[in-house]
């Protein structure tokens, strides 16, 4: 009749409740602590104004993330490799770099090289990836808005886009 | 025709995306079904009450 | 469930335009994202599932969560699939070890181990206590999935249409993806029930034939 005596089932189920809520909520707590811990090794990349903050020194194979630095683009003709700037925006690193090209790799887009920093401060390649951001448009209504000169593209990007 | 498969080069990526998923996805619904459907012949082969021992034996615990 | 993945492949594929910097291959999202977003959904329907099970002892939850399993394991490698298939032309290849990646390869393997359980332990109530415990423990790879790509620097791109300041995507490509997304709920129901019913006659079954053991 009092409260403190419901029934042993529902008490049973209430007590299974608190198990399996604070279960769950130490469970958590557990595994954000790591994840905070592990913060360092579960980045993909490390932007150029990082690379100070992080003490990488030359030699050392790294990913460098960030994005291609519009104009820097650069190759010698006859000479396979080539010449950009990865750049966050804040510090922006040389690169170079010889070998197949991902398709989005595009002056002002999101890029991730793999390799190391020479001593001269260059960043040597061995592979490329390209990033895509979360912009979905048509093609055509970029390009009627390109053409009517209405386009204005993201951050800082700048006009000239490669054909 | 040629254009539309070639999907400007993409085509053979995108032609087997799609083959996977369907084919995936229409093999995990003819496997439901099937399971389905066998399940509910075993019952109806144990169900009618007449039931003789004239089935193979039955292995298993009592 | 047919006409929606009619309309859907219909829109995917012939109606709806290429995208300005992907061209054709955005094609290739109106299947991959619906199949993700449905692997992380039949992953929280079977933890709410096991926690149901867990704390009330239904056995309708139970039987919910074991059917769901096999429908969440194949949307969750068709995911992986198809994003590969995304990835070698745009990303430039089939797989990095990015967050977003490797927690959705932690799921396929909770998917595989909940069904392991449910294969490797004879007893029933066990079986299901031990997967429902998997299925809640592994839950905390949900968010862990979800935010990744803000969380953490990776190579897959954030989320386009489930974020704070709306979609980023045009239009002309939502409505196809969501049609898409429709018909793959719609497939989960339909696989789900006739999973469930299989597994009600074959308890069913279970009870005949241990009767007429004992009968005989």
């Amino acid at each position: 009749m009092s409260k403190g005596s419901l029934n042993p089932m529902r008490r049973r189920k209430r007590q299974r409740i608190i198990v399996v809520l604070t279960a769950m909520g130490l469970l958590g707590i557990a595994v954000g602590l790591i994840l905070v811990a592990l913060q360092e090794n579960i980045v993909f990349f490390i932007a150029p104004s990082e690379i100070a903050e992080r003490q990488i020194e030359s030699g050392q194979r790294f990913r460098l993330g960030g994005l291609v630095e519009a104009g820097s683009l650069e190759q010698q003709p006859n000479d396979p490799t080539i010449h950009f700037r990865i750049t966050d925006l804040e510090a922006s690193v040389p690169v170079q770099y010889r070998g197949l090209l991902p398709d989005l790799f595009r002056e002002g887009e999101g890029v991730v090289a793999e390799g190391r920093l020479t001593a001269e401060g260059i960043f040597e390649a061995d592979s490329i990836l390209a990033k895509h951001d979360e912009n979905y448009m048509p093609k055509e209504v970029i390009e009627s808005l390109k053409k009517s000169g209405r386009w204005q593209p993201q951050e800082e990007r700048p006009k000239d886009e490669d054909s | 025709m040629v254009e539309f498969f070639n999907m400007d080069g993409y085509g053979v990526f995108i032609w087997p995306s799609y083959v996977i998923v369907f084919v995936v996805l229409i093999g995990l619904g003819i496997q439901s079904r099937k399971w389905l459907a066998n399940l509910e012949k075993a019952v109806q082969d144990l169900q009618p009450e007449g039931d003789a021992e004239s089935e193979g034996p039955q292995i298993g615990e009592p | 469930m047919a006409a929606a993945f009619a309309v859907g492949i219909y829109m995917a594929l012939i109606t709806s335009p290429a995208d300005f910097k992907q061209g054709e291959s955005v094609r290739i999202m109106y299947i991959h994202v619906p199949s993700a977003w449905m692997a992380l959904l039949t992953y929280t329907i079977i933890a709410v599932a096991s926690g149901v099970s867990i704390i009330w002892r239904h056995p309708l939850a139970d039987l919910a969560a074991k059917s769901a399993a096999p429908v969440g394991l194949a949307f969750t490698g068709l995911a992986l699939i198809t994003g590969s298939l995304w990835g070698k032309p745009m990303w430039g290849d089939w797989w990095v070890w990015d967050a977003r990646l490797t927690s959705v390869l932690v799921l396929f393997f909770l998917y595989l181990g909940y069904i392991a359980i449910w294969q490797a332990i004879e007893d029933q109530n066990q079986a299901s206590r031990a997967a429902a415990i998997l299925a809640l423990v592994g839950f905390v790879n949900v968010p862990i999935i979800k935010f990744s790509v803000e969380w953490w620097s990776t190579l897959h791109q954030p989320a386009s249409v489930i974020r704070l300041d709306g979609p980023t995507i045009d239009g002309s490509m939502l409505v196809p993806l969501l049609v898409m997304v429709l018909a793959f709920k719609a497939y989960f129901i339909t696989v789900l029930l006739w999973r469930m019913k299989a597994e009600l006659v074959a308890r069913k079954l279970q009870v005949l034939r241990l009767k007429k053991a004992q009968g005989a």
